[in-house]
């Protein structure tokens, strides 16, 4: 698996707590905490940000979500040709 | 730990709609009460929306989204066609299967989707299919939005 070791300045509190998350058996070792800790942050930076992007979206009616169906079949039918090709 | 696979429709308008289920249901993966199944066929389905719709960053920005949801496991193509004998017969529509195989390879416990001719099909008997609004009231817990579709 391809990883970088990046060095990261703790406190010595949040050093220490993560040490006890490991003790009790939560985490294996610090580093998956770490990596864990920076999905979630990762993940809710970018929610956050496609939120502000469709903040002024209006709602959605059912004639949109028909074409939303429809366009996603479309998208679906040409995907499966590729995978179809691939797995039989 | 309960398992769920959201269809593409639950992405998109949970990335777009701010008053919509399916944007409940994208916080509350955030809390991991529940695992998310993914595949890769759903993620090149939402891939590809985004870019004819919105466009490519906005497609990077929403498979970085994707890639990054805690408690989430990607099935693969490889994994989801071991099921494609076992219910080919079920579904109408071909290209809907690798969902399907995905859910039983995930051994999810929830199809989540605003499509309703898929739920429709045969296999609506295997599959526990569920509106974005059910999912939210039936196994969060709390009130859904009044929405079309219960999107």
């Amino acid at each position: 698996m391809n990883s970088n070791i990046d060095v990261v300045r703790l406190s010595a509190k949040d050093s220490a707590m993560i040490d006890k998350f490991v003790r009790v058996g939560e985490f294996q070792n610090k580093s998956e905490f770490v990596t864990y800790a920076i999905k979630k942050a990762i993940n809710e930076v970018i929610l956050r940000e496609l939120e502000e992007k469709s903040r002024t979206t209006s709602p959605m009616a059912q004639k949109d979500v028909d074409n939303l169906l429809t366009e996603i079949k479309e998208i679906r039918k040409k995907l499966w040709e590729g995978y179809a090709h691939r797995i039989f | 730990m309960l398992t769920a696979y959201f269809d593409t429709n639950v992405f998109i308008i949970g990335t777009l709609q701010p008053d919509s289920n399916s944007r409940l249901i994208l916080r509350e993966i955030k809390k991991e009460n529940f695992k998310v199944i993914l595949s890769d066929y759903l993620i090149d389905e939402v891939m590809h929306w985004f870019k004819i719709n919105k466009g490519k960053d906005f497609a990077s920005m929403e498979r970085l989204f994707i890639m990054s949801l805690p408690s989430s496991v990607i099935v693969n193509d490889f994994e989801w066609s071991l099921f494609i004998d076992d219910w080919e017969d079920f579904v109408a529509d071909i290209d809907d299967l690798p969902h399907i195989c995905s859910y039983f390879a995930g051994e999810a416990n929830y199809f989540v989707t605003a499509n309703r001719r898929l739920t429709e099909m045969k296999i609506k008997d295997h599959v526990n299919f569920m509106s974005a609004k059910e999912f939210i009231e039936n196994v969060c817990g709390y009130d859904g939005i009044d929405t079309v579709n219960g999107i």
